[in-house]
């Protein structure tokens, strides 16, 4: 009987070498992720302003996604809110593959400072958001 | 009163009062030969093995026997049962019945009393602490299982952390990975008491069946059998010849 026992007992001391080495509070890497603490994925390539007709002025924002931090392919749409006047527009992937993007604010005051959060939203749920702040000029 | 004969030439007297005494003689010699015979059916409870010494002479195991008219001594007598000693009295020509439950004899029923001490004893000593360390071991077993289970699910939920793509999913991947770490603390906390549980009731088991083999079953001495067989002799208990019978000085 003792021998069963001891074998009883090798195998649960054996079983009970799992460890807990799961730190939540590291899982900030994925950029998906709300919490995602890693560097911009989405980048804001150039800023311009636009006139049409003259005299009404719209400031023009060309994005792309770094797709190539994406864990797996996915489609999604680019989610921009203006902070000025809490305005928000999802723009669609023209294609899977495409990520440069094209955001138009219209009629913006010339000289006035215009912020945006954007980030990316899948599946009714949004990623970090980065705040962006550009002179309409 | 004589009364005069011939036999062949020879004349002979004998008196008439000799002659009706040795006729009233014969007439009792005849009728003690022509004693009838009845027959006695016994039932009786246990029915499969009882035994019985008809007169102290003769020790029968049958359902009936055939014997003379008149009272007879009969010693009944079953294994675990007491002797029953009786008259029976048999009609000529005629078959009586007799049916009796024989009582347990003294012996077996404090046989029987020690018996259930013995067994609540041995359920004590033997049964209890071998099912209380199979059960404890089963225990242990099964949280080991299970804290297997939980450590694979929080790694493979860890592991989706690399693939999601979907934000809420990775906030209820989160919620889920806290949940899986609770579950895998409690799981090893259970796989901790359970073997140590475990252990003390092996080591506790142990020791109570090394002290426990000194008990021994107390084997049923039948008294009433060795007095029922003491009444009579039977060679057949010696493989020697068949047959019965009893000294008488």
């Amino acid at each position: 009987m003792m021998k069963w026992v001891s074998y009883l007992l090798l195998v649960l001391m054996l079983s009970a070498c799992y460890k807990d080495d799961v730190v939540i509070e590291d899982l900030t890497y994925n950029m998906f992720d709300p919490d995602y603490t890693g560097p911009a994925f989405i980048e804001v390539i150039s800023v311009g302003l636009q006139q049409n007709p003259p005299g009404v002025y719209h400031q023009v924002l060309n994005i792309r996604v770094k797709d190539e931090l994406f864990p797996n392919p996915t489609t999604y749409k680019l989610f921009v809110e203006c902070l000025n006047d809490t305005t928000e527009e999802e723009i669609i992937q023209q294609l899977p593959d495409i990520h440069e993007f094209t955001y138009i604010k219209y009629d913006v005051e010339q000289g006035t400072e215009y912020c945006y959060d954007l980030s990316l939203r899948v599946e009714f749920s949004n990623t970090r958001r980065d705040e962006h702040c550009y002179t309409a000029q | 009163m004589d009364m005069d004969f011939y036999i062949g030439s020879k004349r002979t007297s004998i008196s008439i009062k000799l002659a009706l005494v040795s006729i009233f003689g014969l007439v009792q010699l005849l009728g003690a030969f022509a004693q009838g015979t009845g027959e006695l059916r016994l039932n009786i409870d246990p029915g499969h093995n009882f035994q019985f010494i008809l007169d102290d002479q003769f020790r029968m195991q049958q359902h009936s026997v055939k014997v003379s008219s008149g009272t007879h001594n009969f010693k009944i007598w079953a294994p675990e049962r007491a002797i029953v000693d009786t008259n029976l009295t048999v009609f000529s020509d005629s078959t009586a019945f007799f049916s009796m439950e024989l009582p347990f004899s003294p012996e077996y029923v404090q046989w029987k009393k020690d018996m259930s001490t013995f067994q609540r004893k041995f359920t004590l000593y033997k049964v209890v602490p071998s099912v209380l360390t199979v059960g404890t071991g089963i225990w242990a077993i099964v949280s080991a299982v299970n804290y297997k289970n939980s450590s694979d699910q929080l790694q493979d939920n860890r592991a989706k952390y690399d693939e999601l793509v979907v934000p809420r999913e990775l906030s209820d991947l989160k919620v889920q990975l806290e949940q899986d770490k609770d579950d895998l603390s409690s799981a090893e906390t259970q796989v901790v008491i359970s073997t140590s549980v475990f252990v003390v009731s092996a080591v506790a088991t142990w020791y109570i069946l090394n002290r426990a083999k000194s008990m021994e079953v107390r084997v049923f001495n039948d008294k009433a059998k060795l007095e029922f067989e003491g009444l009579v002799y039977d060679p057949r208990q010696q493989g020697s010849f068949a047959g019965n019978f009893k000294l008488k000085f």
